[in-house]
């Protein structure tokens, strides 16, 4: 650390450097690494999974139904005598994909309107009356509509779902906007002659980040078990293709005598929401300097 | 001695919890209170001087403070070994306190009416017409104009000034014996803090009170009080009765600190300055607590804590180079 | 000499409760004049509410005058063109705020903080870039390495220290302090106070030294104006102003401040508070609490007039 700051002295920081000092002092914060660890297991079973598991996620054999986990089948199988484990290897693709999906786009449109609403006074009103129909528009009338567009498949619940929780998050980024845009150093940005575009992205987007990470990482979460109850609706992908979301809307029925069904895939969604929630502390707080660690 | 003091702080040292470890906040403080007598309490900010008033009514935060040693005789009786409900009793009816932003010591959707008249139910068990008829009374005391029909507004009506008040009113309510005001003007200008500190010297004759004033104004303190502690970096420094201490202060930092005031009757040119800032608590300096900035520093102020020098007349200080160099040493206490 | 700064009968409204159905009009400055000449600080007091900060924000542009001209360099900034005026003077003005908490982004190192009225002019270089912090940090005292450090490190006068650091990042020759040192405590006070009079000295800046501490403003100004109640009362010398106080208010608001070993001194209470700005009185705005008030106080404005040399004051009473 020394050595770098001697550096710096002599020779000014350039992106590099401080990106690679964000890297350290991230895997230096313990529920980011992790948080990181499990993302990363997660998304090297969506990736590789069905490379190495040979059984079909969709083959269904009548005289296996309902199996309790076994070595043969080591999630059990469900009604369809279908392997748990493979359709759960082959739907964590799928899943991961869509709440990342979700968490991402509802995250950029959510601020680039948070911030509209709360930097730009004058249309703040009508963008929030937007924002306020959207949150009363039922969202599977919504994802019903936008699947009778563009038909059964993941770029539908994507869109679906995004959109649904745009205002949520444009919420969060507002409230931030409307406190920050008051503070002296933007006046002082003000007074220096710094455009708008400028104080949105020096100080009104970084001060605004860690209520919206926090945000993205429920979106996240949300998003993966909503994608189950719209594939319960046959909005979506279709039946036979797996996701944790509609394995669990599969298994519901047989929750008590086949828990094993739902059981699997739960602790998948949880498992990735939780990593993702580790993920977003960890940034926030590196990303905030009055909390950083000693050392 | 401890029979004329109707308050007494000794050896008090607080500790607050910051990341993990206990950091000392104030230590060792010692200070008395005469009946009728008006104790001022001077320093900057992170002196120690609100935390010090804070203990004396037990305010601060419980689970992240812990007082770590010391006694406070109230009346004779070790308020920090009272009761809690013993506690409650005292707080508010004979130990009363006013602190800097009344806005947010009122709530704002009970009228003024209602919350003076809060303190004489539980304190006194009135009725509500009682309650708020004596209200009434209260705020003709403070001296808010029209009291009959202020009674019945909402804070945010008011004006600062007027809302330092109604927090006198309540504070008095109870005709407490010690009246303990933090930096009660403060937040207010200075032809408003004229009026408010006349009526607290109006009030304290008036009802024979005693009072506590903190503050980081020289000028109020002096007016205002009868005797004078100044706090540096969780210490009394140096403590004196009357103007003593502005005439011939017997402490480094305290000679800074009145040199460092702009003075408003005289030309300056250039401000005298302390060098250097307050030692940060986490990482409390070894030796005399001001020596790093103290252009008086001797070798053994590096190392040696120095402890408080009776002086005689009522003037303690705890820098020994100054005592000694004055000649003045009556003896260590 | 050339006035840098010079307003002639400004006033400022404010539009309260803006779409409810009778919004209201508060009157924080009402034909406010007065002029700052190069490297002249004029010290501005009052008390809350009397206007001096927002005249502080109209000069550098927050807020547009509602009447009323504003001229800094020569160039109007009120009215039409203003606005091309003022993008041309803009490099010369600087703003120091009260609170140094509020007045950095804590997301954003010091250095890139001093940095930002440079990067929002623009066309320098990392290099020269880095060495023009590092200089200004040597200008206020600070280590260079403070640079690479984050705002919430520094105790409040050195934060105070980095606020002023980015005032001079473009060399200006005007800077507005608003409170600058209000939030300080004394010993730090008195540093901050001497270093902006060096600065002062060094780069022949001009200051709006607005504050309600008296004695500060004593220890800063060549001049001083004071307001009650968004009028300008009086404005004179510092030697004029704090040795022959000619407005009742002025004389009040001096005789108020708590003096060390003071006490002994009776003084003349101002009863009251300030009237209300959403409808200020006709007359004279101070004479709800003068204790010389005549009955055409109420009545007549008093006008701002010269009473010898450069004391003007606003007062009936005052021969």
């Amino acid at each position: 650390m020394t050595d770098a700051a001697l550096d710096f002295a002599t020779d000014p920081p350039t992106w590099r450097h401080r990106a690679w000092k964000m890297a350290i002092r991230l895997f230096r914060h313990r529920s980011f690494r992790i948080g990181f660890g499990i993302t990363l297991l997660l998304v090297v079973v969506a990736t590789f999974g069905p490379l190495l598991v040979k059984t079909d996620p969709t083959a269904m054999q009548m005289r296996f139904r309902f199996r309790p986990p076994s070595e043969r089948f080591l999630m059990g199988t469900d009604g369809f005598g279908r392997d748990v484990f493979s359709r759960f290897i082959y739907g964590a693709q799928l899943s991961l994909w869509i709440g990342l999906w979700v968490a991402v786009l509802s995250g950029i449109a959510g601020t680039f309107f948070g911030v509209l609403s709360g930097y730009v006074r004058a249309i703040d009103s009508l963008v929030m009356r937007v924002m306020d129909a959207l949150l009363a528009f039922p969202p599977i009338l919504l994802a019903i509509g936008v699947n009778a567009a563009l038909g059964p498949q993941v770029h539908s619940v994507i869109i679906a779902l995004s959109v649904s929780y745009i205002p949520r998050t444009a919420r969060i980024v507002r409230a931030s906007a409307l406190v920050v845009r008051e503070l002296d150093y933007v006046q002082a940005a003000k007074i220096s002659g710094a455009s708008g575009l400028r104080i949105v992205w020096r100080h009104i987007l970084p001060n605004s980040i860690g209520p919206l990470l926090v945000q993205l990482t429920f979106v996240f979460a949300y998003a993966i078990l909503a994608e189950a109850a719209l594939s319960f609706l046959g909005i979506g992908p279709p039946p036979p293709t797996p996701s944790w979301g509609n394995i669990i809307a599969e298994g519901r029925d047989y929750a008590v005598e086949a828990w094993w069904i739902m059981l699997f895939p739960g602790i998948g969604i949880s498992l990735a929401a939780l990593g993702m929630n580790l993920l977003g502390d960890g940034l926030r707080d590196v990303l905030d300097p009055r909390l950083k660690i000693e050392g | 001695m401890s029979e004329s003091n109707i308050l007494e702080i000794s050896g008090l040292t607080v500790e607050f919890r910051s990341g993990g470890r206990w950091i000392t906040a104030i230590r060792d403080v010692d200070l008395t209170l005469a009946p009728r007598q008006c104790l001022g309490i001077v320093g900057e900010s992170g002196s120690g001087k609100s935390v010090t008033a804070l203990s004396i009514l037990r305010l601060h935060p419980a689970k992240s403070t812990r007082i770590a040693s010391g006694r406070i005789l109230y009346q004779g009786r070790d308020l920090l070994a009272v009761a809690p409900g013993e506690l409650a009793r005292i707080r508010g009816s004979e130990i009363a306190m006013i602190f800097q932003d009344p806005m947010s010591s009122l709530n704002p959707v009970l009228t003024i009416g209602e919350q003076i008249g809060e303190t004489l139910r539980i304190h006194q068990g009135l009725n509500r017409a009682d309650a708020l008829a004596k209200a009434v009374g209260l705020l003709d005391m403070v001296r808010i104009p029209d009291a009959r029909r202020r009674v019945a507004e909402y804070p945010h009506r008011l004006s600062g000034g007027m809302r330092q008040r109604v927090m006198i009113a309540m504070a008095i309510a109870c005709r407490p014996k010690i009246l303990i005001a933090d930096e009660p003007t403060t937040a207010l200008d200075v032809t408003v803090q004229a009026q408010i500190l006349n009526l607290l010297r109006d009030l304290r004759e008036e009802l024979g009170m005693s009072v506590i004033l903190i503050s980081h104004d020289m000028g109020v303190i002096s007016e205002f009080t009868d005797k004078i502690a100044v706090m540096y970096a969780g210490q009394v420094v140096e403590q004196a009765v009357g103007d003593g201490l502005f005439d011939a202060p017997m402490h480094p930092y305290t000679s800074g600190l009145l040199r460092a005031i702009p003075n408003i009757d005289r030309d300056v040119d250039r401000l005298a300055t302390i060098p250097g800032s307050i030692p940060d608590a986490a990482r409390m300096v070894p030796g005399c607590r001001f020596h790093p900035r103290c252009p008086e520093a001797l070798e053994s102020c590096r190392s040696e804590a120095p402890a408080m020098i009776d002086l005689g007349g009522l003037r303690q200080t705890r820098c020994p180079p100054r005592a000694e160099r004055q000649g003045m040493i009556g003896g260590r206490s | 000499m050339n006035p840098i700064v010079e307003l002639a009968e400004v006033s400022k409204t404010f539009a309260l409760g803006r779409g409810s159905r009778r919004p209201q009009l508060l009157h924080a400055v009402s034909d406010v004049s007065f002029s700052i000449a190069a490297e002249e600080t004029l010290g501005l007091v009052g008390e809350s509410g009397s206007g001096k900060s927002t005249i502080g924000r109209m000069l550098v542009g927050v807020y547009p005058a509602t009447s009323g001209r504003i001229s800094l360099f020569g160039r109007d900034i009120t009215g039409s063109g203003g606005k091309a005026n003022l993008a041309a003077v803009r490099r010369r003005l600087q703003f120091v705020f009260q609170d140094p908490h509020a007045a950095l982004n804590p997301r954003m190192q010091v250095g890139d903080a001093i940095a930002e009225p440079l990067d929002i002019a623009g066309g320098l270089d990392r290099r020269t870039r880095l060495a023009r912090i590092g200089d200004l940090l040597d200008m206020v005292g600070l280590p260079r390495s403070s640079a690479e450090r984050y705002p919430h490190e520094f105790s409040g006068g050195q934060r105070q220290r980095i606020v002023i650091a980015r005032a001079l990042a473009l060399k200006p020759d005007f800077i507005v302090c608003d409170e600058a040192v209000s939030a300080l405590d004394v010993s730090m006070q008195a540093q901050v106070v001497n270093l902006l009079m060096d600065l002062q000295r060094e780069f022949g800046l001009s200051y709006l030294f607005i504050a309600h501490d008296l004695a500060v403003v004593r220890s800063v100004s060549t001049r001083v104006a004071v307001m009650y109640a968004g009028s300008l009362v009086e404005i004179a010398s510092r030697k004029a102003l704090y040795e022959n106080p000619l407005h009742p208010y002025t004389r009040a608001l001096l005789d108020a401040v708590p003096r060390v070993k003071g006490a002994a001194k009776p003084r003349q209470m101002l009863q009251g508070e300030p009237p209300s700005l959403i409808d200020p009185p006709a007359g004279c705005r101070f004479a709800s609490r003068c204790p010389l008030a005549e009955p055409r106080c109420r009545v007549e404005t008093p006008k701002f007039r010269p009473v010898g040399g450069d004391h003007h004051v606003a007062c009936h009473l005052v021969a």
